[in-house]
């Protein structure tokens, strides 16, 4: 509850979460959560199983209530609104396709729901197949279909009825890796020409920084940053998003002196200078992501001797010798021959790339 | 019911008993044969109580013999004794006379005679049936049931009749032998003669209890059932209930009563017999001498509330003074029967 | 692989010699008594059966009380089957010990507790008395109705189990993605939750629907001879009237109707079951 002030009209967004609690069993899962997406925007909650995310996805769609706040869809309170009231389309992880019906009676049934006439579904229905490339198979049974099928008619199915938001619940976890790269490109498209306002949950974040225009990473029943991809993995807000977002080499560090935004830290591989805002004599975590590390002199320059070299085709990973809970990584563009374990070498970067965190004692 | 679970197996008895269960027979547990102190009888459920307080324990005393006994109805134990015709396991069979007569007729029985049973010779001429093809040992009499908290006392068997009685007795089915004792008062209401004329009347004793029907509440073929409901109120009598079952509960303080109405009453036909080619033919003759003796008669004749066959004894129930008791021509009932419960079922239909 | 396949198919000998033996074969001897007069093989039986009006109320009667009591016990069952998928833990104990404990209580006992429940001066008729509704004792005891409650008291596990089962095994995201589909409880209800059901359903009521034509004890102790059911007439059959052909006329025709019974159950079941 940190924010107890009525939105002004001006602060309105298209969906606004604002003030949501839950408890599981007496358990505080999720409290004073405020989550807003404006029209159009295709943002996806992102963190690890149990951060709350599909709580948050739940409570958006009604299908489960929440103890204390509102829920605030196009200017309309949807908050006691029953799920089937709210025009909320929801992609299940497991599609939840209806396995007694065909594809195309799939794809008809939310509009059957609300009413219209059997005859009135065929031309949405064949539309709505076409979009998803899936009109050879209406009149299939569900069983009949692969992962990637049943995706699309769960998709063609939330959409058909023209939801006012979509909630995509990990809707690309069951399809193998490069398959659910197609779909990523395909879903996306497909959203941003129809203006469609989505929010994808989801614990991978590849998928999120490649499909969202925000992410939202969760932690705890808590967003810990709501922000584009770049600046998440550019300038994540916390350990936690930096960790979460990509890799990085993490050191434990102290803070030996103060001038102005600049700060000199020892670490245990030596010292190192970085912007930031804490007192002498703390304890902090510093970060720098290894695409940005370079062999040889910089700003900033540890010797390390390296533990393992990786080479992954497109780019050749560095790891340096650490202490126990700090991690070296360097990142170098090709293919990188010469370069052996147990060599010394040089890392350089640039102070402004350098991260800090302070660390409670 | 007792399971005998002794064995005395041998493959070829083993291979003849399944055969002989598969054969549709009904589902018999004595698979087994028995030991030669091994004595298996058939008698009816009502039985079981004193059969397990006196019997077992003085044939063991008293032959050395382990009884094994299955309690049911007589026409069940019939059935198994048909059914097992050729191999029987049974070697006694206690049942009502009207059945016997059904198994002399099927040629299950063997008859009992005075040298191998010599108790025999002390009983009532007219408890020995067909030159000894069974003998009544214990019978106890048979009148109506009442609930002694609804009524005073059942003075005649009109009383079913009455209209106060409206959806509140209970009669047995003809499927069960105190059922008659309903049939044949009808009979002798109906026709207006004495039992003796009136036991043939039988289209009187129809039309007669066509019009007890509004009376009904139910006709039991289960009677502990019945006499459950007379116990708590829901009905005021049970007619033909008997006092080797209604004596005792009303002596363990259940308000109920055995009524003798003026009309008269009836003995109930509780037989013994030996089976045709039973297991153990010496063994089974002592035991049913044991039955008729004197010691056992006394015993079960109290145990049971009921008239003992031999006339040496004076123990058990005391027919009610002034009342008639009567015994049909079970060979007549015997002829009838199949006939009379088909269209008995068909009367009381709903 | 031929081999493997025989060496697993003999796992079914045991059960089929039992069944053979124990079961098939009196079967067929007391079928064969049906159709065996001393003139040779006749239907005549059958005629006589059917020619019999008595017989006709005992079939209907019969073919009535088990449609009524499957009924029941369905309506009972099914929301019951609902509870127990969603009860977890020490609830989910209690449903399953509550459904299975009675099936070792003898229906002879049952049988003596309803009669405490049905009597004129017993619990419901006092119940109903004491809310107003009757003024009079209502007369329930050896009622048809009495029999449909008590019979679908006895069966009603064999009606929820199976509908537990398929409930159980039921996607949860089903009904909600319904419902974000615009489905209102009603439309997701006989749209979605109730096809998917079907199947436990109809194993359900044929389960119930054949134990209950062939129920014998519970008949006999809760409505009596009056009121008699196919079983009861052959029992009678075979042991007052000693007319075996006629017993084993009555054991055929519902054995037929048995069987009629749990073939189309299986053939719709197979129908529900190939659309998911």
């Amino acid at each position: 509850m940190t924010d107890m002030t009525p939105i002004s009209p001006a602060d309105r967004h298209y969906l606004d979460v604002w003030g949501v609690a839950k408890s599981f069993k007496g358990t505080r899962v999720m409290s004073g959560m405020n989550f807003r997406v404006d029209r159009g925007e295709l943002v996806s909650l992102l963190g690890p199983s149990g951060c709350g995310k599909t709580t948050l996805l739940r409570i958006i769609a009604g299908l489960m209530e929440a103890d204390d706040g509102s829920v605030v869809l196009g200017g309309r309170d949807i908050t006691r609104q029953p799920a089937h009231r709210r025009n909320i389309s929801v992609v299940f992880q497991s599609y939840a396709l209806f396995p007694h019906l065909t594809v195309a009676e799939n794809v008809a049934f939310g509009l059957r729901a609300r009413g219209t006439a059997k005859s009135a579904t065929a031309a949405p229905v064949a539309e709505a197949l076409r979009l998803v490339r899936m009109s050879d198979f209406a009149d299939r049974p569900i069983a009949a279909l692969s992962g990637g099928q049943q995706q699309r008619v769960a998709v063609a199915r939330a959409l058909v009825v023209g939801p006012d938001l979509l909630l995509l619940d990990e809707p690309f976890s069951a399809l193998d890796r490069k398959l659910r790269e197609t779909m990523q490109v395909e879903l996306k498209s497909l959203l941003r020409d129809r203006g469609i306002t989505a929010i994808f949950v989801t614990h991978d974040q590849e998928e999120a920084m490649g499909v969202s225009d925000r992410i939202a990473v969760m932690n705890a029943g808590r967003i810990e940053q709501f922000a584009d991809p770049s600046t998440l993995y550019a300038r994540p807000a916390s350990p936690f998003v930096m960790d979460f977002v990509g890799l990085s080499t993490r050191l434990a560090a102290r803070v030996t002196a103060r001038d102005g935004d600049l700060l000199s830290l020892e670490t245990a591989l030596g010292p190192v200078r970085a912007p930031g805002d804490l007192a002498p004599g703390s304890a902090a975590l510093l970060a720098v992501r290894p695409e940005l590390v370079a062999l040889g002199q910089g700003e900033n320059t540890l010797s390390v001797t390296l533990e393992d070299v990786m080479v992954l085709g497109s780019k050749t990973m560095l790891h340096g010798r650490a202490p126990e809970g700090d991690r070296i990584l360097c990142e170098l563009p090709g293919i990188r021959t010469g370069l052996a374990r147990g060599e010394t070498v040089s890392l350089g970067w640039a102070v402004a790339d350098t991260l800090v965190y302070g660390v409670d004692p | 019911m007792t399971l005998i679970s002794r064995n005395g197996l041998t493959r070829r008895s083993l291979l003849k008993t399944s055969a002989l269960a598969a054969a549709g027979t009904l589902a018999t547990p004595a698979l087994l044969r028995a030991q030669s102190s091994e004595l298996v009888a058939g008698c009816a459920g009502s039985h079981t109580a004193w059969m397990e307080a006196l019997v077992v324990p003085h044939m063991k005393k008293t032959l050395g013999a382990d009884i094994l006994f299955e309690g049911t109805k007589s026409s069940v134990n019939l059935e198994k004794m048909a059914s097992n015709r050729d191999n029987p396991y049974l070697s006694v069979v206690q049942m009502d006379d009207p059945v016997m007569i059904q198994a002399v007729e099927e040629d299950l029985l063997a008859p009992i005679t005075a040298e191998a049973v010599p108790n025999m010779t002390d009983l009532r001429p007219d408890a020995v049936h067909m030159d000894g093809m069974w003998c009544n040992y214990v019978q106890p009499w048979a009148g109506i049931a009442y609930n002694t908290d609804l009524t005073e006392g059942v003075p005649s068997w009109q009383a079913l009749w009455s209209p106060e009685a409206q959806g509140r007795i209970i009669i047995p089915s003809l499927q069960n032998t105190e059922g008659m004792w309903t049939l044949f008062m009808a009979a002798m209401l109906g026709s207006g003669k004495p039992f003796a004329e009136a036991q043939y009347e039988i289209d009187a004793a129809f039309a007669k209890l066509e019009e007890l029907k509004p009376n009904l509440l139910s006709v039991y073929s289960t009677m502990s059932q019945a006499f459950n409901l007379l116990e708590q109120g829901e009905i005021s009598m049970l007619s033909g209930s008997f006092s080797s079952y209604a004596l005792p509960r009303k002596a363990e303080g259940v308000p109920v009563d055995l009524a003798a109405p003026q009309e008269g009453i009836f003995a109930m036909p509780s037989g013994i017999c030996l089976v045709k080619g039973g297991p153990n033919a010496e063994l089974a003759t002592g035991y049913v001498n044991e039955m008729l003796g004197a010691e056992l008669q006394a015993a079960i004749a109290d145990f049971a509330t009921s008239v003992p066959a031999n006339t040496t004894v004076t123990a058990g129930a005391v027919i009610p003074d002034g009342v008639q008791i009567y015994s049909p021509d079970w060979a007549f009932v015997s002829q009838n029967r199949r006939e009379w419960i088909d269209r008995f079922d068909k009367l009381m239909a709903i | 692989m031929t081999a493997r396949v025989d060496r697993i198919a003999l796992l079914a000998v045991p059960g089929l010699a039992y069944l053979a033996v124990v079961y098939a074969l009196p079967l067929l001897l007391l079928l064969a008594k049906s159709v065996r007069t001393p003139d040779g093989l006749s239907l005549a039986e059958y005629g006589a059966f059917f020619a019999d009006d008595y017989n006709m109320g005992v079939l209907a009667r019969t073919l009535r009380v088990a449609a009524l009591t499957t009924l029941l016990a369905l309506l009972i069952a099914y929301p019951t089957a609902f509870a127990m998928a969603r009860a977890r833990g020490p609830w989910l104990t209690v449903f399953l010990v509550a459904m299975v404990l009675p099936m070792s209580l003898g229906v002879v006992v049952k049988a003596f507790a309803w009669s405490i429940l049905f009597r004129a001066n017993g619990f419901l008729n006092t119940a109903l008395q004491g809310l107003g509704i009757i003024t009079e004792p209502m007369r329930m005891l050896f009622t048809e109705t009495a029999l449909v409650v008590g019979a679908a008291n006895v069966f009603l596990p064999f009606m929820v189990l199976p509908i537990y089962a398929v409930v159980r095994q039921m996607d949860s995201r089903l009904p909600e993605a319904a419902a974000s589909l615009g489905a209102s409880p009603w439309f997701r209800f006989f749209h979605v939750t109730l096809p998917l059901t079907l199947p436990g359903v109809v194993a359900g009521s044929a389960f119930t629907f054949s134990m209950a034509i062939s129920m014998y004890v519970i008949p006999s102790l809760i409505v009596g001879e009056r009121q008699q059911t196919l079983s009861m007439l052959i029992a009678r059959s075979f042991l007052y009237l000693r007319n075996e052909p006629l017993g084993s006329t009555i054991s055929a025709v519902l054995l037929a109707i048995a069987i009629l019974v749990v073939v189309s159950s299986s053939v719709l079941a197979r129908r529900l079951g190939a659309r998911q």
